[in-house]
């Protein structure tokens, strides 16, 4: 017996001088790379971040901290294409290593001001899975440190800042923000028996009771708020056609996702197909309304939509459907359950 | 000078045979990053007689259709161009691919016509965006024969030429969209989506 474990005593020894010697080789590589940093032109710098990335944050993620300063430092370096591989590595640690959270989140928010909108629409595009993970993180912590606090001051802030570019004047960049609204209205609101199901779903069902950062109440009203300024950016006349398609996609996923906007969603569709924006070109008016149409179509498959399938119905009939097309739409449902919706 | 490689675009008809590989064969020599697919189910090409297309799997190489339909009449399908366009075909890329099993991700899909665009736009929409990440959808109406391909190819490469010189595509694309649908009298459609 006693050899029995000694054998696995030895085994085990010498698993662990390969994996040192496994991390020893990577951090070598990886010292190598980051002192190249200062003297590389832009090109190579992306290239040598994606090796870091790779092997960092890929089969060596122990290393991670080790070697966020030299990354992080390249977020103020001259050249955008750098800048936005700053992001996609910030993005990434927060999917393999999110307890590194805190010494990230700052990188985010300063990005988020960058001179260039093609870096400010990248920070955008990552902060949909920052900010789901940094949730879900935080939220689990029963004893959340002064760093974790700070984290999340750092990402409400962020929040309100991608909020705020929805007014933003460069077309993209309100695309951008749309987008990330979205998420968070999901994010930040309670899903039903009706709602879709996706991988990896997160809800405020999900925000344990003892959490002492945040209330899930709090969030589900400033959830609510965020729903309201969509709908109010939606409605405006001036709204870009790009803008305007981005919106009402969003719109019907929040409403698939959390059929208590339905009937909010739907009103808005309505007000849409009645009065489109005037600054539409004939065909931007098509493609809108092509969208319009598509989003009905899988909006009527919802069975949170049943109560408002009349006047879905009849969007869609003014939108080209025919009768036979909506009619295999509609969701199947047993006589019980009809009877209970009714009601 | 624009970078023409910066731009990842992709082109879309129904078999991956025609349209799109005219317009690929085009983009390519410009030095676009380009890419091109099919949305129907199977590859479609005119038989001897008209109720009876030769029918592929996506995937089958163009190599082994020309082998095919050689076999079965050379002289009426070197006729009918058949074989002059698998021929070209086969010196862009291996086979027709599908649009909808790709896991590529572009800035902008060209379709080129209205039903390509509804699947191509269905299809996005079924799948959930991870990346957030917008993607431009145009469609531009080509008839499907050899002539009308070119011609569409001559205007889509026009088209992109014209959203590569834009150093913001997402905030330019409505108004060059616009100034194109002018100068060419054409109708696009334009939708963006998320991956």
């Amino acid at each position: 017996m006693d050899s029995i474990i000694g054998r696995s005593q030895f085994v085990s020894e010498t698993a662990n001088l390969f994996t040192d010697e496994k991390t020893a080789s990577a951090r070598a590589k990886v010292v190598e790379w980051c002192n190249e940093f200062a003297t590389a032109p832009a090109t190579t710098k992306c290239e040598l971040l994606v090796k870091v990335q790779e092997t960092v944050l890929s089969s060596c993620v122990e290393l991670a901290e080790e070697f966020l300063e030299p990354v992080l430092s390249l977020a103020h370096d001259q050249n955008m294409e750098v800048r936005k591989q700053v992001v996609c590595f910030v993005e990434q640690v927060c999917k393999v290593k999110v307890e590194l959270l805190p010494y990230v989140i700052n990188i985010i928010s300063m990005l988020l001001r960058d001179s260039s909108a093609q870096v400010i629409k990248r920070v955008i595009q990552a902060c949909g899975s920052i900010y789901k993970n940094g949730l879900q993180y935080l939220c689990s912590l029963t004893d959340p440190s002064d760093s974790a606090e700070q984290a999340w001051n750092i990402l409400s802030l962020i929040k309100a800042q991608i909020l705020d570019l929805i007014d933003n004047e460069n077309d993209g960049i309100r695309t951008n923000a749309i987008k990330f609204l979205e998420g968070i209205i999901v994010l930040q609101s309670f899903a039903d028996e009706d709602s879709l199901k996706r991988e990896g779903d997160f809800s405020l069902a999900d925000v344990p009771d003892h959490c002492k950062l945040f209330r899930a109440q709090k969030l589900q009203e400033e959830g609510t708020n965020i729903f309201d300024i969509m709908l109010q950016f939606h409605g405006t006349t001036h709204i870009s056609s790009v803008n305007l398609i981005a919106c009402t996609s969003s719109l019907c996923t929040v409403a698939k996702m959390r059929p208590v906007f339905m009937g909010a969603v739907v009103e808005a569709f309505k007000q849409l197909n009645a009065n489109l924006p005037p600054t539409l070109t004939d065909s931007q008016v098509s493609s809108v309304r092509k969208s319009l149409k598509m989003q009905l179509q899988t909006l009527l498959k919802n069975k949170g939509a049943y109560e408002f399938s009349a006047t879905i119905r009849g969007m869609l009939v003014d939108l080209g459907s025919t009768s036979n097309e909506i009619q295999k739409l509609i969701p199947k449902m047993d006589k019980q359950e009809t009877a209970r919706r009714q009601k | 000078m624009t970078d023409n490689g910066k731009l990842s675009v992709a082109v879309v008809c129904s078999s991956n045979m025609n349209r799109s590989m005219e317009a690929h064969n085009f983009l390519a020599k410009k030095g676009f990053n380009v890419r091109s697919y099919g949305t129907g189910e199977r590859v479609k090409l005119p038989g001897m007689a008209f109720d009876k297309p030769n029918v592929y799997e996506f995937g089958t190489s163009y190599e082994d259709i020309h082998r095919d339909l050689e076999s079965k009449d050379k002289e009426f399908y070197t006729q009918n161009g058949l074989l002059h366009m698998l021929d070209r075909n086969r010196r862009l890329k291996r086979a027709p691919e599908r649009f909808q099993e790709t896991k590529e991700k572009f800035d902008i899909i060209v379709t080129v016509e209205e039903r390509v665009y509804d699947l191509v736009v269905l299809h996005m929409e079924s799948m959930d965006s991870v990346y957030n990440r917008p993607v431009h959808v145009l469609n531009v109406d080509v008839v499907d024969n050899a002539e009308d391909a070119l011609m569409g190819a001559f205007l889509i490469t026009d088209m992109i030429n014209l959203l590569a010189k834009s150093n913001d595509l997402d905030n330019d694309i409505d108004e060059m969209i616009q100034e194109f649908e002018e100068r060419r009298n054409r109708v696009i459609l334009h939708s963006v989506l998320f991956y």
